[in-house]
């Protein structure tokens, strides 16, 4: 039923840090667009039609689509045998499908290129070696091997989500296993591609890890070196504008493509799992192609990162190593608080009220989440230039953290508030308490576990970055992640080595809790009473 | 009697291009009263009572409670300040507290010991006493429902609301708490309103029920009358079981396809009748071959305690009920007779 509390404006307490956030998050934005357009129309198409703007477009695109195609073709089969097949050991591989998202693109860029070449580990530990591996191939395969999970997890739920009776109909309707998959499985799995395919699409675009360190010119590439070496503002401003389009782009696809693909169970009959199909002749080239996936996605980087770490153990590193261990901390908890602070309004305008503008201002902080990093820190770059109370300051750090984050804290809060009935304010209401006071008494308790998970998410995921980081923390300021970065471009593997540990290891807790967080959702919905 | 609580051509839209949800309503519930709002979901009682206690703004019209003025153009009194308690339909107790601090949730403003005793003097009351250190989760629906009503009794306000009471209780249950919660409202002297769609609910709990359709009252007053002399046809047919008869009047009397029968109130020409199962009787015809309101039964249904019959005169159905001994099986010819009048629900 809807109540009219859901139509009219919420409380400003709710609103101001709503609208604040939202404005946060649009307004460097918006300013990027006032600067790129700030030159000449001459030298405007001067700047942007130039052969340069297309081959970094058709670089770009080439790894979009490199990326998301290996991804299909890892996730997929991956995906299918977890779910609906005989395999032994289906958790320890379903494991697989995620782990990949705690080694971060650009650690299993350091692996690689710690890995390939004739001093690389692979050359180290067997004998031969093989040639380095940069550029194109390089980007590819790092960001692959990184993404793929995004993928296996959408379509492995679309998979156990299936409607067996669909199939079991097509074949009773005279069709051929073939066929089957064909016409009446893959339409199915449509959306859950274009979900996943998003994601990993939305990842390459704003990465800068991989490309910067396999030397692969991108957009997000140009920016880089446009930022270091020659400091073309308008320039700069325009490339974060054409990779912002490209992202636009993306989305708009997605969008577009999505419309129409959604499917549901019609009937009421009770959904049975579908009955596993045996792998026969397919079981040997199947844990072939399983222990390939391991060694080259979990196992050569784990390796490689242990064989440097122990060939450069000596103590002479220890205070560089707690010195950029306390720089990641010292931003990354901050921000952490400060997020989980600002999705909270956020979030309790999406779920309490319908209007318009509160869902516009939760739908912000997705844009925040989607728009590639390095575009969003340059449009902070030139929006605090002129104020140096803030910039190369850590608060701008922390704001942008808040700000590219805030929709990972936001999903938990959300969660944990569709939980709480607003009828429990309504009767602190009735008992005598003020507004304000009732949400306190009686609905934020309930949001404290949400909060924790989404206070965990930020700091990790804060702890890991980098393409923010390196561009606006100030100068000289050393953080686990920057050093990662530094250290591969000078190919000090050995350097590096503790720092990549770090961050991997921070990632294994993120990727835990996330595991639990979805374990906790899906015991919690089971146990509501129907 | 001054009423306790009194709704004025009160109105609620929620979206200007939509009929309003509740349009000129107007009832008073005096003080002590158990008053029901009666009708089919959507028909805008639940937004009746969330006007009442505050969580909506009225469109038009006032709320009155002891004679000062909680809603009208110009004033709305927050719910809080409004010492209206409430009991929701999912009973909504605060899942992180126990039962003792569910019920002393509402106490803020007394000192601690008095506190405690207060809490302690209702959860007897409602006979959760031994329950006071479980949380909610670790209750069960009816228990649950009591401590949402203690904790809604606890800081005695002026009124109670109860959306939906009995909904989410299994039929079993139903019964024996319908008795005890109107015992304990009654004992404690409490005036309530409640809000449900379940008919036999309202004509055992309430001493007076408003019937509502589309947002407005169709009729208000004692269960009993109501239940005999509906006002409507929708009344007439939401209020258990009727057979609704057209027929033409002159006075106390109508022309019927069933046969003559005693109407009330008087009316003259074109009418509606209701008239319930059980005030009409099975008779043999008098004469034979004399078809003007002779039927035949064409269904028998044995219930145990009693019986259904229906009866095909011409090209409808009426339904009949008896007692369990009525011997007359399907494909008897019968004529159909009124106990009392006949209700007339509509004119013209």
């Amino acid at each position: 039923m809807i109540y009219s509390e859901a139509r009219s404006f919420p409380p400003w307490y709710f609103f101001v840090p709503g609208f604040a956030i939202g404005t946060g998050v649009l307004l460097p934005l918006i300013y990027l667009l006032v600067r790129a357009f700030g030159a000449e129309t001459g030298e405007l198409i001067q700047i942007v039609f130039r052969a340069r703007t297309v081959h970094l477009l058709g670089n770009t695109l080439l790894l979009v689509i490199g990326v998301v195609g290996t991804g299909m073709f890892l996730a997929g089969p991956l995906a299918w045998v977890t779910t609906r097949t005989d395999l032994k050991g289906k958790r320890f591989f379903t494991l697989l499908g995620v782990l990949p998202l705690a080694i971060p693109g650009y650690v299993m860029a350091y692996a690689l290129l710690g890995l390939s070449g004739p001093s690389g580990t692979f050359a180290n530990l067997f004998g031969p070696s093989f040639p380095n591996l940069w550029g194109y191939w390089g980007a590819l395969i790092a960001l692959s091997f990184y993404t793929f999970p995004y993928l296996f997890l959408n379509l492995r739920t679309a998979l156990l989500g299936l409607d067996p009776t669909i199939e079991e109909s097509a074949y009773s309707l005279g069709s051929r296993s073939r066929e089957v998959f064909f016409h009446a499985i893959l339409p199915q799995l449509r959306p859950a591609l274009y979900a996943g395919g998003l994601l990993v699409g939305l990842h390459v675009l704003g990465d800068f890890g991989v490309v910067s360190l396999m030397r692969y010119e991108t957009f997000s590439y140009a920016l880089y070196t446009q930022y270091t070496a020659a400091y073309d503002r308008t320039y700069a401003a325009w490339l974060a504008l054409m990779l912002l389009a490209l992202t636009g782009s993306l989305l708009y696809l997605e969008a577009k493509l999505l419309r129409g693909s959604k499917f549901h169970r019609t009937g009421s009959g009770t959904s049975h799992q579908a009955s596993p199909i045996s792998l026969g002749i397919w079981r040997m080239p199947t844990y072939i192609y399983l222990s390939i996936l391991t060694l080259a996605s979990v196992v050569a980087p784990t390796v490689t990162i242990g064989f440097w770490m122990l060939k450069g153990v000596d103590g002479s590193y220890t205070q560089d190593f707690f010195r950029a261990l306390s720089g990641s901390f010292l931003v990354s908890t901050p921000a952490a608080f400060l997020t989980a602070i600002f999705a909270l309004p956020l979030a309790y305008l999406g779920v309490r009220y319908s209007s318009l503008i509160c869902r516009t201002l939760e739908r912000g902080a997705y844009i925040g989440y989607a728009t590639p990093p390095l575009a969003f820190a340059l449009a902070l770059i030139f929006f605090f230039r002129g104020v140096p109370a803030v910039y190369q300051t850590l608060w701008i750090l922390i704001y942008a953290y808040t700000v590219h984050f805030l929709a990972e804290a936001i999903g938990p809060v959300r969660s944990a508030l569709y939980q709480a009935s607003p009828h429990l304010e309504e009767a602190a209401r009735s008992l005598g308490y003020r507004p304000l006071k009732a949400f306190f008494k009686s609905t934020f308790p309930l949001l404290r576990g949400g909060l924790t998970v989404s206070i965990a998410f930020v700091f990790l995921s804060a702890m890991k970055e980098l393409p923010l980081t390196f561009l606006l923390s100030p100068a000289g300021y050393e953080t686990l992640a920057v050093n990662v970065w530094s250290y591969t471009t000078e190919a000090m593997f050995a350097e590096g080595a503790r720092y990549a540990l770090a961050i991997v290891l921070c990632s294994v807790l993120f990727v835990g809790l996330l595991l639990m967080q979805d374990a906790e959702t899906s015991y919690k919905y089971a146990k509501v009473p129907t | 009697m001054q009423p306790l609580l009194s709704i004025r051509n009160i109105t609620k839209r929620f979206d200007r291009n939509l009929s309003p949800v509740v349009e000129f309503l107007s009832f008073e519930v005096y003080p002590g009263e158990i008053f029901a709002l009666l009708g089919p979901s959507g028909c805008g009682k639940t937004t009746t009572l969330r006007l009442i206690a505050g969580f909506e703004r009225a469109d038009g019209g006032e709320i009155y409670v002891d004679g000062q003025c909680f809603e009208g153009s110009k004033t709305h009194l927050p719910p809080e300040t409004r010492d209206i308690g409430i009991v929701f339909q999912e009973y909504a107790l605060f899942p992180h507290l126990n039962v003792l601090q569910n019920v002393a949730f509402g106490l803020k403003k007394l000192p601690a010991k008095l506190r405690a005793e207060r809490v302690m003097t209702v959860l007897e009351m409602v006979g959760m006493a031994s329950f006071k250190d479980r949380k909610p989760h670790e209750l069960s629906g009816g228990q649950q429902q009591r401590v949402a009503l203690a904790r809604s009794i606890a800081p005695s306000p002026k009124l109670i609301l109860l959306d939906e009471p009995f909904s989410n209780l299994d039929a079993g249950m139903r019964h024996s708490t319908r008795e005890e919660i109107r015992f304990l409202l009654k004992d404690a002297g409490m005036s309530a309103v409640f809000v449900t769609h379940d008919q036999e609910a309202a004509l055992c709990f309430a001493d007076r029920l408003a019937v509502m359709q589309n947002g407005r009252i169709e009729q208000i007053g004692i269960p009993e009358r109501v239940y005999h002399r509906p006002q409507t046809p929708f009344v007439a047919d939401f209020l258990g079981v009727t057979n609704l008869i057209i027929g033409e009047a002159e006075g106390d009397w109508a022309e019927t396809p069933l046969g003559r029968f005693q109407i009330a109130p008087s009316a003259r020409g074109a009418v509606l009748l209701s008239i319930r199962p059980e005030h009409l009787v099975m008779a043999q015809p008098e004469t034979e071959g004399h078809s003007n309101g002779v039927g035949e039964i064409v269904m028998r249904e044995f219930k145990g305690h009693d019986l259904t019959y229906r009866v095909k005169i011409g090209t409808e159905n009426y339904v009949v009920q008896t007692d369990y001994c009525c011997p007359l099986q399907v494909g008897a010819q019968v004529t159909l007779q009124a106990v009392g009048p006949a209700v007339v629900v509509k004119k013209g």
